[in-house]
């Protein structure tokens, strides 16, 4: 069970769906907030794949969780995408 | 907590079997990319799609408080809307996947040959596979997808499954396809050197009756010089201010006239 308290919030207000949500407010006011806005409202941002993001992939890959095929840069920029679909669709049947 | 009412939950149902659906392209999709590459968007659209699920559940279970009582099941239209961005994209990289594929495996064959081995080829297959990767292109020209709905997305995956099927048995027939390809080159190759060799009997054929059945000269000086009639025959030379007249008889006045014209070449008489 979470020690509430670790985070100084009250310890009594762990149980149940109501309970959490309060733990959540009280969460809010105590520690603040990182972001501007109401972050359910929020979208996540527009993700940009180019060849800086393959190199970050590969080199901190030993640090976080993810797929093989992310860790080994094994995933499409939007270039080269673009470039494949283009090919693909070029291509004519006999 | 508040039960979510009928309209949300149909929509949640609607959801999961999609998500059920775009789950077996992308999976299909990673196994059979040639390249062994993912693609990340496909990736972040279900990323987002998971974003309007979690919306629905804080409005639901009122971590997040909302009057709007159509908020619920317009978070899970759009998470909807996601998944099936997911799966559309997914299914056109499949089409043009198997497109390559086939194209691939058909490479080398003439149109003669996999029109006797695989009959259906341009009457069902062809048509079928373009118009698919048509479609797939217009759509994502406009980008738009239409109107997502579990309906549009069965006929898609269905049409990629016959598309599959096909490409099961092109795979299939390849050995006939070979087959039938190296007896015609065969055929066509005998037929080449049955010509080859028909024209060279003809030729020396032709030798032959010349050699033999040709003009015989009886004068010596005819058969040193040739026949009269080559003679006569002999190159026409153009000249250029060749002077005549003077040279004619009668020509008394002795003026020359410049012309050109065509005269045998005296050195043939």
């Amino acid at each position: 069970m979470t020690n509430h308290s670790l985070y100084g919030l009250s310890n009594e207000c762990k149980f149940g769906i109501r309970g959490i949500t309060l733990i959540l407010e009280e969460f809010k006011k105590k520690i603040g907030r990182l972001v501007e806005g109401e972050v359910w409202d929020r979208e996540y941002g527009e993700v940009s794949i180019d060849d800086a993001t393959r190199e970050s992939a590969q080199r901190y890959a030993s640090r976080c969780r993810c797929s093989v095929r992310i860790a080994k840069g094994l995933f499409y920029t939007d270039h080269e995408k673009d470039i494949e679909l283009k090919r693909l669709r070029e291509i004519r049947l006999p | 907590m508040d039960r979510f009412d009928e309209i949300s939950l149909q929509r949640i149902k609607d959801l999961s079997e999609l998500y059920y659906l775009v789950k077996e392209l992308i999976l299909y999709w990673e196994e059979t990319n040639p390249e062994q590459k993912a693609d990340l968007q496909v990736i972040n659209e279900l990323r987002n799609a998971f974003d309007h699920l979690m919306r629905a559940f804080a409005a639901k279970f009122d971590v997040n408080k909302h009057e709007d009582s159509g908020y619920v099941a317009g978070q899970i239209d759009k998470a909807f809307g996601h998944v099936y961005r997911a799966g559309y994209d997914t299914l056109d990289w499949i089409g043009l996947n198997c497109k390559l594929y086939i194209s691939e495996e058909l490479t080398g064959f003439s149109n003669e040959t996999i029109n006797t081995v695989i009959p259906q080829y341009y009457r069902t297959i062809k048509p079928e596979l373009e118009e698919f990767n048509e479609t797939f292109a217009d759509l994502r020209q406009k980008k738009d997808i239409g109107n997502p709905n579990l309906e549009n997305m069965l006929a898609y995956i269905s049409a990629v499954k016959t598309i599959r099927e096909h490409q099961k048995n092109i795979i299939r027939l390849k050995p006939s396809l070979i087959e039938h390809e190296t007896k015609k080159r065969h055929a066509e190759k005998k037929t080449l050197t049955i010509g080859f060799v028909i024209g060279l009997v003809c030729v020396i054929v032709a030798f032959l009756l010349g050699f033999f059945l040709g003009p015989t000269s009886n004068s010596p000086q005819e058969a040193k010089s040739g026949p009269q009639v080559l003679q006569n025959y002999a190159p026409m030379t153009l000249q250029k201010e060749t002077k005549t007249g003077s040279n004619l008889p009668g020509d008394t006045l002795g003026h020359t006239e410049s012309k050109k014209q065509l005269t045998p070449n005296p050195t043939t008489k």
